[in-house]
C-alpha cells in the first residue's frame, strides 16, 4: 500500500446492494477482517427507525467522545437526509476509496462510518501526548523554552504558529513499512533548494525501515554510506530552530510519535550553532561563536598536541612548562599515548554511564569518576597531574558543542588525530588537521555541500557552483 | 563562486613560496642587486597578472584546457596541455619536497624524511582528487587556521628588538642589474593567480581589474616584507649561511609575554600546512589538466561502469581514472626515490632550473591563451557571417 | 569502494610509519633538558676544549622549589665531539630544545676565535636562535655551578637577568645567539658578549661587556662603560651617575633619552656625530645651593667625557659594537667603502653634542 492520504482520489461507488438495512456493508467488512486479530476494534450498529449507521473504529486511538458528538448525537436527533448532509459536510471527512486504504486510516484514528450506502472516514483521532514540554536538549537562556510534543499535528501546530507564512508547504506522508508512522515533510516554497527536496522525497520513497520510531532511525536509512561519522542532517526538538532553518531553505521532517525533528541539509557549520546565537547583540554572538570554534579546536587538537609535544617537540614551551610536565610524569609509567588513550577512554565511559544512569544517580557516579578517581590516579602516579588537567580541558570543550550528534562525532575525531600525533609528532597534527578539513569538504549533504563557511553568502543561495 | 577564492590562492603561493625556496635563491645572489630584481619581478609579476586577469575574463567558466582544445586541433592541445600539466606537477613536488625536509629537519628529528614525505604524499593525494568547488572550501578553511600562524611571524618579527634595518638598507642601496634568475624566482610569488587556468571554471571574475592590480600590489608589499625580514634579523651577511633563511629567521624570533617564547614553532607548522596546501593546488590543477584529455563521457558513466563486459568496463574506468594513476604512480614510485636520493642542494639546483623557465613559461601560457581566444571568436564569428549569409 | 581503498591506505601507511618512525618518539621523561651549555679552555693541549653541561633534574612537586641540576664535564678537540662524549654518561637523551644560556669561557674567548667556539652551537637546528651567550668569568664551570637561592629551576635567574625580562640593570647587554652570529658576519658590527662573573657559591655578577672584533676578544669594559655602551647602542636608556664635583645622582628619564648617530663621508673623509639628548631628574644631591642650569652644565660636560672616552677606547681597539660602519655602509654600500672604513676607523673624527634638561624629582623643589 503505497501512497499518500492526498493523494488518495474521490471515488464514489453507487451502485451497491439495495438491501443496507440488513445486510452489513461488505467494504466495512473488508476492513474488519484485516483487523481481526485486534481485540479493540469496535464494530457498532446504530439504528433509529429506519435510519442505520455502521461506525467501525479503534476504541485504543480513538476519541469516543468526539465519536459521540459528532456521529452518534446527531445520528439520534436529526432526520435521514440531514444526517446525510451533516456527515458530508464534516471537515474531518475522507471518502472512501479502498479498502486497504481505510485499513490504513482506522489505523490512524479514524473512524469508518457507513450510512445510506455511502462510505467515510472522520479523522477523531485521540492525541493523549500533546502537552508541550520545555525544552532541554538544547537549552537555552533567553528565548523560546518549549520543545516539540510527540504529536505530528501539535508539532505542525508549533511551527505554523511560528512561521505565519503562505509559502510553507506541507507534505504529508507515512514512513515505514509496517508502521506506517505519520510524518510531515514542512518546507518553504520559496526558499527551498529544490535539488534537495528532490533528493529528500527520493530517500523517502526508497526507505525500507520497517518500524519507524525516531529520526536517529531516517539519518541512518537516509545516508547512502553504511558508515558516516559526521552527521549531515540536524535532529533538534526546538520548535524555533525548525523554523529559522526552514526560513533558511532548509526541508524539515517531522515524524510522529518523537519531539525530535529532522533538518536538512545540514552543513558542518550549522551544527555550532546555538539557537540563543540569535537572542544575542553581535558581538556577544560573535564572541561566543569564536569561542565554539575555539573549544572545537581545542578538544581536537588537545590530546594530539599533548602527545606530540611531549613526545616529539618539548621545545614548544617555555622551560618552566616543559620542567613541570617531565617531572610530574616522572612517576608514570605508561608513554604519553597510553597515558592520554586510558584518559580519554575512562572520559567517555564516564559520559556514557552518566547518560546511561539516572538522573538522580549519575550526578553521584560523576563524582566518583571524575573527582575521586582523578585524584586517586594522580596519587597513586598512574596519571600526571599535568595529564588530568589537559583530560578535563579536553571534555569541557568538547561539551561546548551545541548539537548532540556532532558533539559525538567529534569526540571520535579526536583518536585518529591523537594516533597520526603519536606517530608523526606536529608534522601528523598538521596532517590530521588538514585532511581532516579535505575530508569534510568532500562529504555532501543531500545535493549541498557540506562545508562551507558561514559567511559565504552566495552558496547558500545559488547551491554548488553556483557561478 | 566568489572571487574571493583569487585572493586565496593568491596568497597560499604567496606564503608557500616567500618562505620556501625563494628567499635563500634571492639571498644567495643578494649583492647583485636582489632588490632590483624584487621590483621588477613585482612589474613583471603585475603585468603577467593583470593579462592574464583580462584574459580569463574573456573565457568567463572555462578553464584553459578546454579553451586550448575548443581552438587548437587536438593533437596540439593535448601537447599544450601536457606541458603545462608538467609545469604544475613540477612546482608541487618542488615543494612538497622542501616541506618533507623542513619538517623531518626541524620538527621531528629523527623520522626519515622518506617517512614523512610519504605521509604528505597520500594527503596531497587524496586532497588532490576532491572536486574543485570543494577543494577551495577546504583550502579556504585550511588557510583560515594556518594564516594566524603566519601573520604571528611577520608581528613577531616586526616588533622584535634590534632589527638590523641598516642591513636591509645597505642591500637595498647595492643598486645593480639583477640576474635573470632572480628576477623569474621573485616573480613566482605573483604566479598564484595563474591558478586560475583551472579555477576560472568555478571561480567567478566579475570584479573590476584594478582590483587585481591592488591585490598584486599588495603581494608585492608584503613579499618585500617577508624578504627583508630575514636579512634584519639575520643581518645581510649570515642571512645566506642558512639554508632557509625564513625557518632561521623565526628562530630568532622571541615573545615576551606569549604563552610560547619562541616564536618558531607556530611558524613553522603555519608555513608547513600553507606549503603542503600548495602542493595540493598544483597537484590538482595537474590532474585535471590530465582529466581533460580523456574524452568526455556524459551522463552515462554511471550506466557504462555498471553494464558491459569487463574489457568495457575496463576501458571506462581506465578512461576515468588514468590521470589519477599517473600522479599516484609518480607520487609513490618517483617522489620519494629522488627524494631519497638527490641531496638537498640538486634539488635547489633543479628548482633554480625550474625558475628561470618560469617567466617565459607564463608568457607562453598566456600567449597561448590569448591567440586561442583570438582563434575562438573568429571561428565563432565566421560560423555566425556564415549562418547570417545563409539565411 | 575507492575511497575506502584510501582510506586503508591511509592507515596503513601510518603503522608503517609508526614502525619506521619509533625512533622520533621519545617521552618527555627519557628526555633530559640541557638548559645550559659552557665552554671553556681545558689546558691540555690534545683536547684543548672542556664542554659543561647544566642538566635540570625536574622534580615531581614543583611547589616545593627544590632545584636540582647536574653537571656533566667532558674535554675534546671539539665541542661537538665532547658532546657526544657526555651523551654515554647520562642515562636519558639529551635534548638541546630548551638550551638557553651558552657560556664561553673567558680564557677560551682570549685565545680561540669566536666564530668557531660558537659554530656548532648554530649548526645545530635545535638550539633556539634565542639561546643568550656570555662569557664567563673565571670560567663557565664555575658560573653554572653557581646555585642562588631564589632560583626554582636551574638556571633561571641568569636567563631571567640577561634576557632583560627581570631586572631593568643598565649593566646587562644582552646578546642572543641569532645576534652574535650576525655580527661575527655583518661588515662594520661587531659582536660583544655580557661577563657573568661568578661572586660566590650562589651569587653572581653581571656588569662588564666583553667586545670582540670579527676575530677575538679585543677588549673589555668597566661597569660604567659598559652602562654607555647600553645607551649609545639604544638597548637600555636606563642609565644614571653620578656627578662627584656637586655629589649628585643623575637618573635619565627612559622614555625620553635619545642617542642619534650620524656617519657620513666629509671632505677630510668619515666623520660621524652623536647627538645625546637627555632629559633627567636628579634622585641624590648632597650638596645643595647649586643652581639647576649649572647642574645642567656640568652634566653635559660629563655625558660629552663618557662619550668620547668611551668611544676612543672602541676606536683604539678597533672594535665596532655599535654599528658605526655598518650605518656608513648602509649609506655607502660597496666593498671599497667597507676597506675605506675600516681604514679610517681608529681615527675617525667622532663628534658628541649633547643637550640635557635637568629637573629635580617629584617630591622635592631644590
Amino acid at each position: 500500500m503505497s501512497g499518500t492520504r492526498k493523494r488518495r482520489t474521490d471515488v464514489s461507488r453507487t451502485e451497491h446492494s439495495v438491501d443496507a438495512q440488513t445486510v452489513r456493508d461488505e467494504r466495512l467488512i473488508a476492513v474488519q477482517k484485516t483487523l481481526e486479530g485486534a481485540q479493540d476494534v469496535v464494530e457498532r450498529t446504530l439504528v433509529d427507525g429506519d435510519k442505520t449507521m455502521e461506525l467501525l473504529y479503534i476504541k485504543t486511538i480513538a476519541d469516543e467522545d468526539k465519536l459521540e458528538r459528532y456521529f452518534i448525537r446527531p445520528f439520534y436527533e436529526a432526520d435521514g437526509d440531514i444526517v446525510a448532509d451533516y456527515l458530508a459536510s464534516l471537515s474531518i471527512r475522507t471518502p472512501y476509496s479502498t479498502p486497504e486504504a481505510a485499513q490504513d486510516l482506522v489505523l490512524n484514528g479514524h473512524v469508518l462510518i457507513v450510512y445510506r450506502d455511502q462510505a467515510a472516514l472522520f479523522d477523531i483521532r485521540l492525541a493523549l501526548d500533546v502537552q508541550v514540554l520545555p525544552a532541554e536538549n538544547e537549552s537555552t537562556l533567553q528565548g523560546p523554552q518549549n520543545a516539540f510534543s510527540q504529536t505530528l499535528l501539535v508539532n505542525l501546530n508549533l511551527i505554523r504558529y511560528r512561521y505565519r507564512n503562505p509559502s510553507l508547504a506541507v507534505e504529508l506522508a507515512a514512513l515505514g513499512t509496517k508502521s506506517r508512522t505519520n510524518v510531515a515533510l514542512v518546507y518553504d516554497r520559496a526558499r527551498v533548494r529544490r535539488a534537495s527536496l528532490e533528493i529528500m522525497r527520493q530517500k523517502m520513497r526508497d526507505e525500507k525501515v520497517e518500524a519507524l520510531f525516531a529520526t536517529g532511525q531516517l539519518e541512518r536509512y537516509f545516508n547512502p554510506k553504511k558508515w558516516t561519522l559526521f552527521p549531515t542532517f540536524m535532529t533538534t526538538d526546538r520548535p524555533d530552530r525548525v523554523v529559522y532553518e526552514i526560513n533558511r531553505g532548509k526541508i524539515a521532517l517531522i515524524v510522529d510519535g518523537t519531539p525530535f525533528v529532522f533538518v536538512a541539509p545540514g552543513y558542518f557549520f550549522d551544527f555550532f550553532s546555538a539557537m540563543e546565537d540569535l537572542y544575542h547583540p553581535a558581538w556577544v554572538r560573535t564572541f561566543f561563536l569564536t569561542m565554539r570554534f575555539l573549544a572545537l579546536l581545542v578538544t581536537l587538537i588537545t590530546p594530539g598536541l599533548y602527545v606530540a609535544l611531549t613526545a616529539f617537540n618539548p621545545g614548544v614551551f617555555r622551560v618552566q612548562l616543559t620542567l613541570s610536565i617531565a617531572g610530574s610524569r616522572a612517576a608514570v609509567p605508561f608513554s604519553a599515548f597510553f597515558e592520554m588513550l586510558f584518559m580519554m577512554i575512562a572520559i567517555e565511559l564516564l559520559l556514557e554511564a552518566s547518560v546511561r544512569l539516572p538522573k538522580s544517580i549519575s550526578a553521584a557516579a560523576t563524582t566518583v569518576g571524575g573527582l575521586i578517581l582523578g585524584q586517586a590516579m594522580t596519587a597513586a602516579g598512574l596519571v600526571s597531574d599535568v595529564m588530568l588537567i589537559v583530560a578535563a580541558v579536553v571534555a569541557i570543550s568538547s561539551f561546548v558543542v551545541p548539537i548532540n550528534a556532532m558533539f559525538y562525532a567529534v569526540r571520535i575525531v579526536r583518536y585518529p588525530i591523537l594516533l597520526a600525533c603519536t606517530f608523526y609528532g606536529l608534522v601528523g597534527l598538521g596532517v590530521a588537521l588538514v585532511a581532516l578539513i579535505f575530508f569534510l569538504a568532500n562529504k555532501d549533504s543531500f545535493g549541498e555541500p557540506y562545508f562551507y563557511l558561514p559567511f559565504d553568502k552566495g552558496t547558500q543561495e545559488k547551491g554548488l557552483g553556483g557561478a | 563562486m566568489q572571487p574571493r577564492f583569487i585572493y586565496y590562492l593568491l596568497l597560499v603561493n604567496l606564503f608557500a613560496n616567500g618562505i620556501g625556496y625563494v628567499p635563500r635563491i634571492l639571498l644567495e645572489s643578494r649583492h647583485h642587486g636582489v632588490f632590483v630584481a624584487v621590483a621588477l619581478a613585482w612589474l613583471v609579476g603585475w603585468a603577467i597578472t593583470t593579462a592574464s586577469a583580462m584574459l580569463f575574463k574573456r573565457i568567463p567558466n572555462t578553464d584553459m584546457p578546454s579553451l586550448w582544445q575548443s581552438a587548437f586541433p587536438k593533437p596540439l592541445a593535448g601537447i599544450i596541455i601536457v606541458v603545462f600539466a608538467a609545469e604544475w606537477l613540477i612546482a608541487g613536488t618542488l615543494n612538497l619536497f622542501l616541506v618533507a625536509e623542513i619538517s623531518s629537519k626541524y620538527l621531528n628529528i629523527g623520522t626519515p624524511g622518506t617517512d614523512i614525505i610519504l605521509l604528505f604524499i597520500l594527503l596531497t593525494l587524496f586532497a588532490a582528487h576532491i572536486e574543485t568547488p570543494k577543494a577551495l572550501f577546504a583550502l579556504e578553511l585550511s588557510l583560515i587556521i594556518s594564516f594566524p600562524l603566519v601573520v604571528l611571524a611577520l608581528l613577531a618579527a616586526l616588533t622584535q628588538q634590534g632589527l638590523l634595518w641598516e642591513s636591509v638598507f645597505r642591500l637595498l642601496r647595492e643598486v645593480r642589474v639583477p640576474r635573470w634568475l632572480d628576477v623569474s624566482a621573485a616573480s613566482y610569488v605573483y604566479a598564484g593567480y595563474l591558478n586560475l587556468a583551472w579555477f576560472n571554471r568555478i571561480v567567478t571574475s566579475d570584479y573590476p581589474i584594478r582590483w587585481m592590480s591592488i591585490a598584486t600590489a599588495g603581494v608585492g608589499v608584503l613579499y618585500m616584507l617577508f624578504f627583508a625580514l630575514p636579512i634584519a634579523l639575520l643581518g645581510s651577511e649570515a642571512v645566506a649561511l642558512y639554508h632557509y633563511p625564513w625557518i632561521n629567521a623565526a628562530n630568532a624570533l622571541r615573545i615576551e609575554h606569549a604563552p610560547l617564547e619562541r616564536a618558531f614553532y607556530p611558524v613553522l607548522i603555519g608555513y608547513l600546512n600553507i606549503a603542503v596546501l600548495n602542493t595540493i593546488v598544483h597537484w590538482h590543477v595537474f590532474l585535471n589538466f590530465l582529466r581533460s584529455l580523456s574524452p568526455k563521457q556524459p551522463t552515462q558513466r554511471r550506466a557504462s561502469s555498471e553494464k558491459g563486459s569487463i574489457g568495457e568496463r575496463l576501458r571506462s574506468a581506465f578512461g576515468r581514472h588514468w590521470p589519477s594513476g599517473v600522479l599516484s604512480a609518480y607520487a609513490f614510485l618517483v617522489v620519494p626515490g629522488v627524494f631519497r636520493e638527490w641531496p638537498m642542494e640538486l634539488i635547489y639546483q633543479t628548482s633554480r632550473l625550474w625558475f628561470a623557465q618560469l617567466i617565459p613559461a607564463e608568457l607562453f601560457a598566456l600567449g597561448l591563451g590569448a591567440w586561442a581566444v583570438v582563434r575562438r571568436d573568429r571561428s565563432s564569428g565566421t560560423k555566425r557571417r556564415r549562418r547570417s549569409t545563409g539565411a | 569502494m575507492r575511497k575506502r581503498t584510501l582510506c586503508s591506505l591511509f592507515i596503513g601507511a601510518l603503522l608503517f610509519g609508526a614502525c619506521l618512525s619509533g625512533c622520533a618518539y621519545k617521552d618527555i621523561d627519557k628526555r633530559s633538558f640541557v638548559i645550559a651549555v659552557g665552554v671553556d679552555a681545558s689546558g691540555d693541549k690534545k683536547k684543548p676544549l672542556r664542554v659543561t653541561l647544566k642538566i635540570a633534574i625536574p622534580t615531581s612537586d614543583i611547589k616545593s622549589g627544590e632545584n636540582r641540576f647536574l653537571l656533566l664535564t667532558a674535554d675534546g678537540e671539539l665541542v661537538a665531539e665532547a658532546i657526544h662524549r657526555l651523551s654515554s654518561m647520562h642515562e636519558n637523551a639529551l635534548d638541546f630544545s630548551h638550551t638557553k644560556l651558552i657560556f664561553i669561557g673567558r680564557s677560551l674567548a682570549e685565545e680561540k676565535p669566536l666564530r668557531e667556539i660558537m659554530d656548532w652551537f648554530y649548526r645545530m637546528e635545535t638550539i633556539q636562535g634565542i639561546a643568550l651567550v656570555a662569557l664567563a668569568d673565571p670560567n663557565a664551570n664555575k658560573v653554572l655551578k653557581v646555585n642562588p637561592p631564589s632560583e626554582r629551576i636551574p638556571s633561571n635567574s641568569l636567563f631571567t637577568a640577561l634576557d632583560g625580562s627581570g631586572t631593568p640593570s643598565p649593566y646587562i647587554a644582552q646578546s642572543f645567539l641569532f645576534d652574535v652570529v650576525r655580527r661575527l658576519y655583518e661588515p662594520g658590527l661587531d659582536p660583544y658578549l655580557p661577563i657573568v662573573r661568578a661572586k660566590s657559591e650562589i651569587g653572581y655578577q653581571i656588569d662588564r661587556i666583553a667586545l670582540f672584533d670579527k676575530q677575538k676578544m679585543r677588549l673589555t669594559l668597566n661597569p660604567e662603560d659598559s652602562e654607555w655602551l647600553n645607551f649609545l647602542r639604544g638597548e637600555t636608556s636606563n642609565v644614571d651617575f653620578t656627578s662627584g664635583k656637586d655629589k649628585l645622582y643623575f637618573q635619565v628619564d627612559p622614555n625620553r633619552a635619545k642617542a642619534v648617530l650620524r656617519v657620513a663621508q666629509g671632505e677630510g673623509g668619515l666623520w660621524a656625530r652623536f647627538d645625546l639628548r637627555l632629559y633627567g631628574s636628579i634622585d641624590e644631591r648632597q650638596k645643595t645651593g647649586t643652581s639647576l642650569s649649572r647642574v645642567t652644565k656640568e652634566i653635559e660636560a660629563v655625558v660629552k667625557e663618557k662619550t668620547e672616552r668611551l668611544l676612543g677606547r672602541l676606536q683604539k681597539a678597533e672594535v665596532d659594537p655599535i654599528g658605526i660602519g655598518l650605518r656608513y655602509l648602509s649609506a655607502y654600500p660597496g666593498e671599497t667603502s667597507y676597506r675605506k672604513y675600516r681604514r679610517a676607523y681608529p681615527t675617525m673624527p667622532v663628534e658628541v653634542n649633547v643637550q640635557v634638561t635637568v629637573y629635580e624629582t617629584g617630591n622635592v623643589i631644590r
